[in-house]
């Protein structure tokens, strides 16, 4: 087969890698870095845990909450053996995760990288669900479900999309519930398989003590071109503004626990300057030397745990602000007020410049890790964005691109406060 | 590339460097090892918080925050951790290399100088700590300590080693007990920041593309300037007294936990450590081990059930997250599998698996600047300091015998539940 091979380069850190778009379908990224001993590799389709509804060739089908993440354990698990035991005698460390968009399978090793890239790509490739392994592992996911009911940490994000998201599939479990999964079977597994598992779906990153020949020629052997499928993604409708400004759950905890979510508009896809942007917007508004976090730290309304992110996939985006607290709504109260006052005053200009200059650090240090890189490479493939504008964005951003996001992702009014409290206040 | 070099400055401070230009960052790690106390234990976790937290020339965390932002965001962590029979008080700081600054700054210094301030120099007022300052790090020194108990994994492990180590130091939380931090006094503060500094066995750590011995020697000249005395750097082995421990607690959990404490009387030091470190790692160290393959794949009991190997005091620990009526049953079934490596059934398959999962990730660990870190600190206290390529050598010389023998000293030592109230207790 062929493959057009790109080489992408940054001089500022001293870095590039490939990207190959291979006859297949896949898109391949190999990130060689030089004096590394280890390699990390993810193979990786866009099919997640918000893909429950679609139409795969004219037919519509809607599966069982928790379908993306029962199908990757079970893809562990061909007619010839379990992947596990393949890399047992390789010594590889391999894992997978499932998230809102995408599932990943993924190992890293210092050694025999041929060996364990030929296991990845074949049992990725090789789908074996029957009546029996599928009802194994009701018992192994039931009690991962049970184990995240008593994270609250896992439990106030839940709540928190739950309260932010009227119909959108972003505020289910990843995992599902206990009653969905009982609802998956082999066929069930095999029709998303069939829909979303194909090479143009996909795409496999190694990143370390790579070689692009080697990997692309082990593409070309192993990776076989499927019948090309019409999938087309269904998403609700979902309104702009949150479902409920406050959800709450009791939970055996001493110190309650908040998230403070900032519902955005979905349908726009943001941009690699955008992207930096946000960082860089939420840094300057949030980090541990802004105005915000002294007046939190200062009333005794946060503690180190303090912090932020934001939740951006296909139809939705958000900014959520977390922490433990005593007392959670004067917290977010607290949020929205600097919130406004940057809406109204715009941001800092040195702080800004401070944390523009910590955002691109950040970035460099995660090119030390092969596992960040290969994290980041795979999102980029599903998003469309590339790595290195990101970078590039950061170190060249302004002020005024940075106070834009602001206005586009922040808006006060429109807010939901998720709370786990211990109970025993109200006892 | 990876070997550490390491050499003692002055008398108890020891300089460990791994010199490496291969990272975007760098990172120096200052650990100063006191003795793990029941009378001292909280004062050096809330002085660990407040070192990291000010100095005399940065007098509040917000002027601290913004000046290790500006230096490129670098990191400035404090932490207290237990380490055998040590409270380590770590302050470190990591920052992007000087080849890699937007505009040619020279990170490494500044930062080298300020982690000696908030050693050397910390914020006082007088023969005391500031009282605002130790309120503020009262409080959320005292809301970790909750916090700790939301998360219930980590929560039961560290309930099963206070139940197992009633009569040991390792018994002893890492931040001392909730009420011993609300009675601290500045004042009891500034001597405990004395104390430390005249007696802690000192570790200074650095790895990237820095300058260790112009580091090492600006420490080591703060230190020279204090009378020291440092501690013995020994750690006793846990003792078993032959009285398994029991306990049930109750919380409104869904899932419960049970963790498993074994003596196994081996410890870092003993050529049979090695043995001990393969027969954990057999039992429950990789999705091949004993535990994984059975209790999680076989039976279905739970999620995670694996086993870690404490080599300082020769402790073993299993965790498994498992449903209320299963508990008996997983518990059965992980000791049936710890006698199964008694009775030598052991596979071939069982134990290369093991063998090459620790030389794998022996290559792993040097390609990361904290890897690096952490796999030298957890080391500092043995005699000798080995590379991960050598120590994966020792332990792929291990045989099929000799993890037998390991596993023969392995005796259950204390069973603790973690589960709901509902129903009756099994």
């Amino acid at each position: 087969m062929s493959a057009k091979i790109t080489e992408i380069k940054n001089d500022r850190l001293n870095e590039k890698y490939y990207k190959i778009d291979h006859e297949s379908g896949l898109t391949v990224y190999v990130f060689p870095k030089e004096g590394y001993k280890s390699t990390y590799a993810v193979y990786g389709t866009n099919f997640g845990s918000v893909n429950t509804h679609f139409v795969a060739d004219g037919k519509e089908i809607i599966s069982p909450d928790g379908i993306a993440h029962y199908l990757e354990h079970k893809l562990f698990e061909s007619e010839d053996g379990d992947a596990f035991t393949k890399y047992a005698k390789t010594g590889a460390n391999a894992n997978a995760y499932t998230s809102f968009e995408k599932t990943c399978y993924l190992f890293s090793c210092s050694t025999k990288l041929e060996e364990n890239l030929r296991i990845l790509l074949s049992f990725v490739q090789s789908p074996y669900f029957t009546d029996e392994t599928v009802a194994k592992e009701q018992g192994i996911i039931g009690q991962e479900i049970r184990m995240y009911d008593d994270a609250p940490d896992w439990r106030v994000m839940f709540n928190l999309l739950g309260g932010m998201y009227h119909n959108h599939p972003v505020k289910v479990d990843i995992a599902g519930t206990v009653e969905s999964i009982a609802a998956i079977t082999p066929a069930k597994l095999y029709e998303c398989y069939n829909s979303f598992y194909t090479p143009e779906n996909m795409a496999l990153c190694v990143v370390g003590n790579a070689d692009v020949d080697m990997v692309v020629s082990l593409v070309d052997e192993l990776v076989k071109k499927t019948e090309s499928k019409q999938v087309e993604r269904i998403f609700p409708d979902e309104p702009l503004s949150v479902a409920t400004d406050y959800v709450e759950q009791v939970l055996p905890v001493t110190v309650p626990l908040f998230q403070l979510g900032f519902k955005a508009d979905g349908s726009v896809k943001l941009s690699e300057k955008q992207t930096a942007a946000c960082e860089v917007m939420l840094m300057t508004l949030a980090s541990n030397y802004s105005p915000m976090y002294k007046e939190l730290m200062d009333n005794g309304l946060i503690n180190e745990s303090f912090g932020y992110e934001q939740l951006e996939g296909p139809y939705y985006n958000g900014l959520l602000f977390s922490g433990e607290s005593k007392n959670p709504k004067a917290a977010a109260e607290i949020i929205k007020k600097h919130v406004s006052n940057a809406l109204e005053n715009g941001l800092d200009k040195d702080d800004f410049e401070i944390a523009k200059k910590a955002i691109y650090a950040d970035y460099a240090s995660y090119l030390n890790s092969v596992s960040s890189i290969g994290g980041a490479l795979i999102s980029c493939a599903f998003t469309g964005r590339e790595l290195f504008k990101t970078i590039e964005a950061v170190a060249q951003l302004e002020i005024e691109e940075a106070e834009e996001m602001l206005k586009f992702l922040l808006n006060p009014e429109n807010t939901t406060l998720s709370v786990i409290r211990g109970g025993q206040e109200n006892v | 590339m990876e070997q550490l070099i390491r050499r003692e400055l002055s008398h108890g401070i020891y300089l460990n460097s791994v010199r490496d230009d291969r990272f975007k960052s760098g990172r120096i790690s200052v650990n100063m090892f006191v003795p793990l106390k029941e009378e001292t234990a909280a004062e050096n976790a809330l002085l660990t918080q407040l070192l990291g937290r000010s100095c005399k020339d940065y007098p509040d965390y917000i002027s601290l925050n913004r000046e290790v932002s500006r230096l490129y965001g670098a990191a400035l962590t404090a932490e207290c951790v237990k380490m055998g029979d040590f409270q380590a008080i770590t302050l470190s700081v990591s920052g992007l290399d000087d080849r890699y600054t937007l505009n040619g700054e020279v990170l490494s210094k500044e930062l080298a100088e300020l982690l000696c301030k908030m050693i050397f120099e910390p914020k006082l007022e007088g023969e005391a700590f500031a009282g605002y300052d130790v309120e503020q790090e009262r409080r959320q020194l005292l809301e970790l300590i909750e916090a700790e108990a939301n998360e219930k994994r980590g929560y039961a492990i560290k309930q099963c080693i206070r139940l197992m180590c009633e009569n040991d130091r390792f018994g002893i939380s890492r931040f001392g007990t909730y009420e011993q931090v609300q009675c601290v006094t500045p004042e009891q503060l500034y001597k405990a920041w004395r104390r430390v500094l005249e007696t802690a066995i000192v570790n200074i750590v650095v790895v990237g593309e820095l300058d260790s011995e112009g580091i090492g020697e600006a420490l080591n000249a703060e230190f020279k300037r204090i009378e020291r005395k440092p501690v013995n750097g020994v750690i006793k082995p846990y003792i078993f007294d032959g009285e398994v421990k029991q306990e049930t607690e109750i919380q409104e959990v869904m899932q419960s936990k049970l963790v498993l404490g074994f003596s196994c009387n081996i410890t870092a030091g003993d050529e049979r450590a090695d043995h001990a470190k393969l027969m954990t790692l057999v039992l429950g160290g990789t999705p091949s081990s004993k535990l994984f393959t059975n209790v999680r794949e076989k039976e279905s009991l739970c999620y995670y059930c694996a086993a870690s190997y404490n080599r300082q005091k020769g402790i073993i620990l299993v965790d498994s997250g498992v449903e209320k009526q299963n508990i008996e049953k997983a518990k059965k079934e992980i000791l049936n599998q710890l006698e199964q490596i008694k009775l030598g059934n052991i596979t071939e398959f069982e134990i290369s698996a093991a063998k090459l999962a620790v030389g794998d990730s022996a290559g792993m660990v040097t390609d990361s600047v904290s890897g690096i870190d952490k796999f030298y600190s957890s080391q500092l206290f043995e005699k000798e300091i080995l590379s991960p390529a050598q120590a994966a050598q020792r332990i792929s010389a291990v045989t099929k015998e000799q993890i037998v023998e390991a596993a023969k000293c392995v005796e259950l030592a204390a069973v603790y539940v973690l589960t709901d109230g509902k129903e009756g207790i099994e």
